[in-house]
């Protein structure tokens, strides 16, 4: 049940889910994953691709323009 | 921390109220397209809509939300084009549009165009949405599509004479309108259940898999 943090703020796309995609790999089951990004596309690529892949997800805005994400391997 | 911007977004809407009574002042036209432009970018803002990510998501992470909505937005705007150029044609005016002849030239333009949409991260429209909501490395990307612009219009003429070009081929000349309207939308909505479909595949074969390797 461990905590990951991936911070892409300032990249823009394709980076960001690219990045996700990589550390989420190496998630086991239960692990969080928090993805923090500035680039609005980025959130719903995330998005999409998380539904798509069974993880379940949170967003959340946190400043301005800043967006945390939370994903969490799902069986 | 968040903070509260609704005091910014008074003052704008003010000023775009403000700029679009002045302009129907002196030429009502340019009202309308002031607020048809101002509608179009709060729709691309707001949809986070990218003909990038359109055509670059279902090669690199296999989603295809964004192609299928560059399909809808294709048909639509090919019956409400077909609408306005049958218009003119019945009036026997010419027919508006970008009609140009296809050739090598069309090709080569689209790769430039298509490696500088993935070097800059979005199309002409998101990174103006993007400059819209206050990022400034975009201002970059903009220099670029306007230099870039530049450059192509002062040196279109070359490429054309350079180039082996095929003359234009305006469907409805050879198909009839009706057709012709009909032939576009039908291919377009085919490749739109292809993807729906593809789509679906997918996600059942991930199931399966997911099902039969807990472990994975």
């Amino acid at each position: 049940m461990a905590t990951h943090r991936l911070d892409v703020l300032g990249e823009v796309c394709p980076v960001p889910l690219l990045k996700t995609q990589q550390i989420c790999r190496r998630l086991k089951t239960g692990d969080t994953l928090v993805v923090e990004t500035n680039f609005s596309r980025s959130v719903r690529n995330i998005l999409d691709w998380a539904e798509k892949n069974r993880y379940e997800f949170t967003v959340e805005s946190t400043e301005n323009g800043i967006w945390q994400i939370f994903l969490t391997k799902q069986e | 921390m968040k903070k509260n911007q609704f005091h910014f977004f008074l003052l704008t809407f003010l000023a775009v109220i403000l700029t679009g009574l002045t302009l129907a002042h002196f030429s009502p036209l340019k009202a309308v397209y002031w607020f048809f432009g101002l509608g179009f970018g709060f729709v691309i803002q707001r949809s986070r809509f990218c003909f990038a990510s359109a055509f670059r998501d279902p090669i690199l992470f296999g989603t295809l939300s964004l192609t299928k909505a560059v399909l809808l937005m294709l048909i639509i705007s090919t019956i409400g084009f077909a609408a306005i150029q049958y218009n003119f044609f019945v009036q026997g005016l010419t027919i508006p549009g970008k009609i140009y002849p296809v050739g090598l030239n069309t090709a080569l333009g689209g790769f430039l165009f298509g490696l500088g949409m993935i070097l800059a991260g979005g199309c002409v429209c998101s990174c103006l949405a993007r400059i819209g909501e206050g990022s400034v490395i975009y201002l970059w990307t903009l220099a670029g599509l306007i230099s870039g612009s530049l450059l192509c219009i002062w040196s279109f003429g070359w490429w054309e004479q350079a180039l082996p070009v095929w003359r234009p081929v305006f469907f409805p000349d050879y198909l009839g309108w009706g057709p012709a309207l009909i032939a576009q939308v039908t291919v377009l909505a085919g490749i739109y259940f292809i993807l729906c479909r593809m789509e679906r595949s997918s996600i059942d074969k991930r199931g399966k898999v997911q099902r039969g390797n807990p472990q994975t």
